[in-house]
């Protein structure tokens, strides 16, 4: 054991050391040179979270119901990985709205309510407050063991928390601001952090690997000791599942509303990004320095210590075994887990108390003139007193009232008092309906709840309060058992609290919030929480005057609006006009703001106040000409847009006029083939009006239409027969839109077909017109030459047999003749039919010889010179009318342009798929320049009269429906050659 | 693609609740008989993935730092 | 009896015809030339004259009308007659205004022609 003075003397060495630490780092912020802004430190001043509890009560936990101790620091880790997206929300908005506390943060959801805070701030001084000062009880006893004395060293104990007191006073409240940072508090959080981490894994090293031989060995001997039921959970074991589901929830609610852990993780907080690598450091940290937990228990148990005095292992091990420098060691691990958490939470409560309870009672109840003197001095000194005071009183509760429980028992207390936050700030944080009245009556539930269901039980087991009268019937009832409320049995304890808690606090949270409204002030602030809605930073300057808010307010609310306003918000706020701080100066002109950005809205407002409070009269002109300019702008764009929408209303009409009143059937089909434009044309010519077509398939309305026809691309044309004996040409094109569908133009070309067929016979009659000389004599002369035979065979003598030749002669030549005509009247009767439309099977030969038989008898072509070379071709479908009526017409071409002779070769030969037919002749040729439109109708190079100028046209016209081509090569001086070429299908 | 985890806060809150499952009733009871390997070995795991995508995320752009 | 030969010439292209109207009319006592063309008539015309000149209106080359119009103007007085298979009205103005005689329509009647040619050297 050590002597009691030698160990004061260590303890004061620590301290020490903490001041210089704190001290360095103070100084180095200053000079700019910070070691405490990295994510390193943030990281081990988080751990700050790891109290006595950790250092002793774990180990007692682990001793009597096994791993039930590990959910207080699974639960932080879990709830590590929400950091990244709840952590830094909450970082943000409380850095942007100054807060610096957890009762801050829950007043300035709820529109700024002071009554709201102030309630926080007493919930957490109750529900913490004798945590803090079983941390104190915690180095008072590990300090009596370690000096070998069995009575309290209470007085020690005194020195040491005054002594930190001083601590936090120094490096927590020099100055005023609360939302300043604390470098060197911080700072020396974090060397007490590592400091706890080494200790206990020295200690526990030494337990299991100098006093036993490794893990393996405890885990084994423990299972096979009366204790193996530690190492299971869940049923028929210590911990039920329910309880460690319960335990691990408070722990995640701890970690985030703890008022030392807002304080470290949100307050002294520089940078946000070092939140990324909190997330994962933290919990290991918490992985480190809770491995050697249960053999260190178990070892315990194992040397023979037993479950109830498990609390001291860490202490009493090394001290049993005699190896007091691990004792000591443990004792300082413990020392800087105790003081690091005494020294933030007195700070971040103090902090509580200062902002939420008694500045506002100062406000309201102190004399103004008095006040505004004092008012620096006078409030960083009672800062400083509270300080004092909750360590104080922590110390007070734990000499006096802490002996009767243990360290987590009250740890546990404490954090499931922390629960009662949580639906405030995590919904608050997410549902923008959350709101103040809820708020309020969630926590005073969760907080009635947990008094009645923790609290009071204990106090009747402390005996600080008796059963008698009406408390008894309450306690004992059957309802409203703290034990057991509503009957609800069979929980423990903790999971029992936490739901009733919770379930009140959610009940009357959530229904408060939706049943009542929000007023103004909570609606912008549930926008500034939840949406991140950021009104623009309003610096806190203070060279502006109390006159020149008012002025500004003047200029746009009017001069008695203004002062009205200004009156009733000192007066609201208990403050007068000449004496206005800085920080109320700053608090008029937010209010300023509020008002006017309700007048012109929140950009214009905050333009106006924030840099220059009274704009000149130039740039108040200027501003109204560009507002001027924009209205103009905008109006002008407006009349654009709607003469935009006009002229597009107007070519809308238009083109759709234009296709209703084309003379052709204009008809769109979609990609489906159904019907989707029909106009007013192709009413008229199909007798089928536009509602009857509507989305029908266009090939059952038009079932003359081969099917096929749509499937093609590209544009095509043909000429097609309806039933009703009217021919039409379409012409269909695809749509180049990749929705597909077609565009069909419909042409009636009945009449014209009926026309052509006219001018055809017309033509023809020409020919035969033409003809009719020629065929005139063709008959007429056999005809007269037999009749003069006749007559003189008529009128010989009967008798004269000398004339016997000459009869014999005369028959054969009658009978030649006979023939001659017969020949021409066949192919006369042939030419003169109405030819009809089809085509059959004919053979072409034949076709060709017949019309040249027409003419080469005549007479008057006897000087041309015709020569035929037809040969073997297959038979094709054709007209053979309309081929003869072909044939004739270049004939006859060849013979006009012959007059004085020449040779015209006729000529049929198979050429590749094609039957080619050749006219040749030897006359004058064509001239170049007319070449070209020779087959162009009406036109003629024959003198007028003598002419149609149709034949070729028409010849053209015949071949082509015959899919066949027809040419003409010629030179003038050079003869002329016209082919014809049709296909052998 | 972790970087896009790292923004993505259904990741974290997916993470979260598989953590609570890991260490709740039904596997705890699973592992019942080895309850200190596994307590190690998830707590360990679990630990890892987030030091993994917090690290690469910061490395492919550094925070951007959009409210959630 | 032995008048004075008056010479006739045809004018055809259809030789069997112009061989009967020839046999014909010689029976009759005329002489008869024949010519089967308007330009084989022409070189005829050129060496010997005749009474009397029948011819077809259609010819291979020059048409009938043309070539008695041509003649006339060398011989003003000289009788012709027109045969033609295409009797119309046209036709009979064109025959007088070439002062032709008379026109005979085909088929040729043999009483008809003799009876013509008869008149047409006034007898």
């Amino acid at each position: 054991m050590f002597k009691g003075w030698i160990l004061f003397l260590f303890i004061l060495g620590y301290l020490g050391v903490l001041f210089i630490i704190a001290y360095i780092a103070e100084r180095r912020e200053k000079s700019g040179r910070s070691i405490v802004s990295n994510p390193y430190v943030y990281s081990l001043s988080l751990a700050v979270y790891c109290t006595s509890w950790t250092f002793y009560g774990s180990v007692g936990r682990a001793a009597t119901s096994g791993f039930s101790f590990l959910t207080i620091y699974l639960g932080p880790t879990l709830m590590a990985a929400l950091w990244a997206v709840l952590l830094k929300k909450i970082i943000r908005i409380a850095k942007q709205n100054r807060i610096t506390t957890i009762s801050d943060f829950i007043g300035v959801r709820y529109g700024n309510s002071l009554f709201l805070s102030a309630f926080v701030t007493i919930v957490a001084v109750v529900g913490i407050t004798p945590y803090l000062g079983l941390q104190i009880k915690a180095i008072i006893s590990t300090l009596t063991i370690l000096a070998g004395q069995t009575k309290g060293m209470a007085a020690a104990g005194w020195y040491i928390t005054l002594i930190l007191g001083v601590f936090a006073i120094i490096f927590g409240a020099r100055r005023l601001d609360s939302s300043e940072r604390h470098e060197g508090l911080i700072f020396a959080i974090a060397f007490e952090s590592l400091i706890k981490l080494v200790a206990f894994l020295m200690v526990g090293l030494y337990v299991t690997y100098y006093l036993f031989d490794g893990f393996g060995d405890i885990f084994d001997r423990i299972k096979d000791s009366e204790f193996g039921g530690l190492l299971f959970l869940g049923t028929g074991t210590q911990v039920s599942y329910t309880e460690w589901a319960s335990l691990l929830f408070l722990s995640m609610t701890a970690i985030m509303f703890l008022p030392r852990q807002f304080h470290v993780a949100v307050v002294e907080n520089s940078d946000i990004s070092h939140v990324s690598k909190a997330m994962w450091l933290f919990p290991l940290y918490l992985l480190l320095i809770n491995i050697f937990v249960m053999p260190l228990a178990f070892g315990g148990l194992l040397l023979g210590g037993s479950q109830a005095d498990a609390d001291i292992f860490m202490l009493t091990i090394p001290l049993g075994q005699g190896n007091l420098l691990i004792a000591l060691l443990t004792f300082i691990g413990g020392f800087a887990a105790a003081t690091g958490m005494i020294i933030v939470e007195s700070l971040a409560l103090s902090t509580m108390v200062m902002n939420n309870l008694i500045m506002p009672t100062v406000y309201r109840f102190a004399e103004k003139k008095l006040f505004e003197v004092i008012y620096p001095v006078f409030i960083i000194n009672i800062k400083r007193l509270v300080i004092m005071g909750c360590i104080a009183f922590g110390y007070f509760f734990a000499v006096s009232v802490g002996e009767f429980y243990s360290l987590v028992d009250i740890g546990l207390k404490s954090f499931e008092a922390m629960t009662i936050f949580a639906p405030s700030i995590i919904l608050g944080l997410y549902w923008k309906r959350g709101n103040k009245k809820g708020a309020l009556a969630g926590i005073m539930a969760g907080f009635i709840i947990w008094f009645y269901t923790l609290i009071v039980p204990a106090m009747l087991k402390a005996g600080i309060i008796d059963e008698h009268g009406y408390f008894s019937m309450l306690i004992n009832s059957e309802i409203l058992n703290p034990h057991a409320l509503f009957g609800l049995k069979g929980l423990d304890r903790w999971s029992h609290s936490l739901f009733w808690g919770l379930f009140f606090n959610l009940f009357f949270y959530i229904s408060l919030s939706i049943f009542t409204k929000q007023d103004s002030e909570e609606e912008r602030q549930s926008l500034i929480f939840v949406d991140s809605y950021t009104p623009q930073a309003l610096p806190a300057r203070a060279d502006y005057t109390l006159q020149e808010i008012e002025a500004v307010l003047e200029q746009y609310l009017g001069k008695r609006e203004a002062r009205e306003i200004i009156d009733s918000f000192l007066m609201k706020n208990r403050l007068t006009r000449n004496s206005l701080a800085a920080r109320e100066l700053a608090m008029v002109r937010d209010e300023a703001l509020r008002i006017l950005s309700g007048a012109l809205g929140s950009a214009i407002a905050t333009i106006i106040l924030e840099d220059k409070l009274l704009i000149t009269e130039k740039e108040r002109g200027e501003l109204s000409d560009s507002i001027r300019q924009m209205t103009d702008t905008l109006r002008l764009s407006r009349q654009e847009l709607e003469e935009a929408n006009r002229s597009l209303a107007y070519l809308k009409e238009f083109s759709e006029n234009i296709i209703e009143s084309a003379p052709v059937g204009i008809v769109t089909v979609d990609a489906h083939r159904h019907i989707t434009y029909w106009n007013r044309e192709m009413e008229k010519m199909t007798q089928i009006s536009k509602p009857e077509t509507a989305n029908r398939p266009v090939l059952s309305l038009l079932p003359w239409i081969p099917a096929d026809t749509f499937e093609k691309n590209g544009q095509r044309e043909m000429e097609l027969q309806t039933p009703l004996q009217q021919s039409f040409k379409i012409n269909i094109s695809p749509f180049t839109d990749p929705s597909g569908g077609f565009v069909v133009i419909f042409e009636d070309v009945t009449e014209k077909k009926k026309m052509e067929e006219q001018l055809v016979q017309a033509v023809k009659l020409a020919s035969i017109g033409k003809l009719t000389a020629g065929i005139s004599h063709e008959i007429g002369n056999p005809l007269a030459s037999i009749s003069s035979l006749v007559q003189e065979l008529r009128d010989l003598p009967v008798e004269a047999c000398s004339e016997k030749t000459f009869f014999s002669e005369s028959l054969l030549t009658i009978n030649s003749h006979i023939e001659r005509i017969a020949r021409i009247v066949r192919s006369l009767g042939d030419f003169a039919r109405i030819s009809t439309r089809e085509k059959t099977l004919s053979n072409l030969p034949e076709i060709l010889e017949r019309t040249i038989n027409l003419v080469r008898y005549d007479k008057r072509f006897k000087h041309i010179d015709l020569k035929t070379e037809i040969g073997e071709v297959p038979l094709l479908k054709v007209n053979p009318d309309q081929l003869q009526q072909v044939f004739l017409n270049l004939i006859l071409n060849a013979f006009d342009v012959m007059q004085d002779g020449g040779t015209l070769a006729v000529s049929m030969r198979q050429l590749d798929g094609f039957i080619e037919i050749g006219f040749r002749d030897t006359g004058p040729g064509i001239d170049s320049s007319v070449i070209d439109k020779i087959f162009d109708p009406f036109f003629t190079t024959k003198p007028l009269g003598r002419g149609t100028g149709l034949g070729l046209s028409i010849c053209y016209g015949i071949i082509r429906e015959h899919s066949g081509t027809i040419t003409v090569k010629s030179e003038k001086g050079a003869g002329t050659a016209f082919y014809i070429r049709l296909p052998a299908d | 693609m972790i970087h896009f985890y790292m923004k993505n806060k259904e990741f974290w809150v997916f993470l979260f609740f598989l953590g609570t499952l890991l260490f709740n009733w039904p596997f705890l009871d699973i592992f019942n008989m080895v309850l200190p390997f596994y307590f190690l070995g998830v707590w360990g795991l679990f630990i890892l993935v987030v030091y993994l995508v917090v690290t690469t995320g910061d490395r492919k752009g550094g925070e951007r730092d959009e409210d959630v | 009896m032995s008048i004075m030969n008056e010479k006739i010439l045809i004018v055809e292209d259809e030789d069997t015809l112009c061989e009967s109207l020839q046999r014909v009319l010689r029976r009759e006592g005329y002489e008869v030339d024949i010519a089967d063309s308007a330009e084989t008539a022409v070189r005829l015309l050129e060496q010997y004259s005749y009474d009397l000149i029948i011819t077809d209106i259609i010819l291979p080359g020059i048409s009938g009308i043309e070539l008695i119009a041509r003649y006339r103007e060398q011989k003003p007085g000289q009788k012709v007659v027109i045969m033609t298979a295409y009797a119309s009205l046209e036709t009979a103005v064109e025959a007088l205004k070439v002062g032709a005689l008379d026109f005979i329509v085909k088929p040729v009647i043999h009483d008809e022609i003799k009876r013509i040619v008869k008149k047409a050297l006034g007898h």
